[in-house]
């Protein structure tokens, strides 16, 4: 709960319906967001904390509003009466009590039905199309999706951490998803993923626009096509290569489970041992076979410990090998 | 010429007088009234000043059913919004300014907003 009075500066309206009923705001990095509650002569808001990957949720239709208003724990909230506002700014008080029913936005009402258009709303418009084919079973649909959208975010970040127009706000974002993990273990490259997913900005997202599902149907993708292209070179390039890649890869792996350095930590690891040239050199082989699109990227995001690099890449070509597997069946293809 | 006074240069130069096959509104009554149609402005309400006085003084409209029952869902409507009307608006019946899937309106004087509504149900069906 909130103790003290708050000041937020106005950042935009969101909807608008003879009146604004859903406002953003924000006070230094925090967010706000801000709901038109009666009485219906007055101009009071009901308002909870956003944090960013709630807020990238909800504008991307992952949660609805009233999630944000009841769900995350750390949320604070607050009131506030428009008509106060002085100089695009509100004071805003602390609400002690939980919010009732009647303060509450209903379920299902997802950020689409904005009617005003959010800066970061912009979506990519790229479209990629995947032709689909033969029988799937719908986790293998999810399946399929998550490992491209994988292998999309890593393309992506590796990406933008090499170009010098990105700010150092998205490339401090990309570098905490890499760093502080042990990667001893599965979750490590779970969370890796999930926060590479979560921290491509709104604008290169992809965002699934159509699905037709017939033999063959197709999966229509919004994104951007430089980021697209490395994704379909990669897959292709596995598909052509698929031994000498996969022979790579076990080699790299089990020299990796022989010495224990699986379950190694990577800040355990010591750059001064004699495995540490022939892990980087496999590394390195591997990640040319596999065409890779920026491996001093990785090494400088893993901090430059071999260990660590050795294993994102490992771990990428995992997500890799799953996406492809679709392809190599049969059942998703780039043509008709 | 409008239904309601608007203030200079309003509506905006980028309104425009076409027709809408469909349009949803909000209301508080099966069947609606006209003053259900009217804009805050009309209502004497405080404007925010967040909110410009051009459209402050129009009337909001969706073009999708689901929208308007949507938002009639939200605190401050559902306890007073619990239909869904729906109009059909020729060309003639005033300006507007579409922007996803919501329309600001500035009704003509001889438009009868009540006339143009072809069907009303409550907000659940």
């Amino acid at each position: 709960m909130a103790k003290h009075r708050r000041s937020a500066k106005y950042e935009c309206m969101l909807l608008y319906v003879d009146e604004p009923q859903l406002i953003s705001l924000v006070a230094n990095k925090a967010r706000f967001v801000a709901l038109a509650v009666p009485p219906a002569d007055e101009q009071r808001f009901v308002v909870t904390t956003v944090s960013k990957r709630d807020w990238a949720s909800y504008l991307r239709g992952s949660i609805d509003l009233r999630y944000l208003f009841t769900v995350p724990e750390m949320r604070q909230t607050y009131t506030f009466d428009l008509s106060s506002m002085k100089e695009g700014k509100v004071m805003m008080d602390p609400r002690t009590e939980p919010l009732t029913e009647d303060l509450l936005p209903s379920p299902r009402f997802f950020a689409e039905n904005h009617t005003e258009k959010f800066v970061e709303e912009d979506l990519p418009e790229d479209v990629e199309r995947l032709i689909i084919d033969g029988e799937w079973e719908l986790q293998e649909f999810g399946q399929f999706q998550q490992r491209y959208a994988d292998i999309y975010a890593f393309s992506s970040a590796i990406r933008c951490w090499s170009d010098q127009d990105i700010s150092e706000d998205r490339k401090k974002s990309i570098a905490g998803s890499f760093r502080g993990r042990p990667f001893q273990g599965g979750f490590s490259y779970v969370h890796l993923f999930k926060d590479l997913n979560d921290n491509v900005p709104y604008s290169d997202r992809i965002h699934l626009n159509e699905i037709q599902y017939a033999s063959p149907g197709f999966v229509d993708i919004l994104g951007v096509d430089d980021i697209f292209s490395t994704v379909n070179e990669s897959i292709e390039n596995l598909l052509a290569n698929r031994r000498h890649i996969t022979k790579s890869y076990k080699e790299l792996y089990s020299f990796l489970s022989k010495n224990k350095y699986l379950n190694l930590a990577g800040d355990d690891y010591d750059p001064n041992t004699s495995a540490d040239k022939y892990i980087k050199e496999g590394t390195e082989s591997f990640a040319k076979l596999l065409k890779l699109p920026d491996l001093q990227a990785v090494v400088e995001l893993s901090e430059k410990n071999t260990l660590v690099t050795a294993k994102v890449v490992l771990s990428y070509y995992r997500r890799l090998l799953e996406a492809t597997s679709f392809f190599s069946q049969g059942r998703a293809s780039f043509k008709d | 010429m409008f239904r309601e006074e608007l203030p200079d240069q309003c509506p905006p130069h980028e309104a425009v007088d076409v027709a809408y096959e469909r349009l949803y509104r909000a209301v508080p009554a099966d069947p609606p009234l006209n003053e259900h149609f009217d804009s805050h402005a009309r209502l004497g309400k405080p404007k925010p000043d967040t909110v410009d006085d051009c459209r402050w003084a129009s009337c909001s409209l969706f073009t999708h059913r689901r929208k308007a029952t949507n938002v009639a869902k939200l605190p401050k409507l559902r306890p007073v919004c619990q239909f869904v009307a729906e109009l059909r608006v020729d060309v003639g019946a005033g300006l507007s300014q579409l922007r996803k899937q919501h329309v600001d309106f500035w009704f003509y004087k001889e438009f009868d907003p009540c006339t143009a509504v072809e069907n009303c149900s409550g907000v659940e069906a």
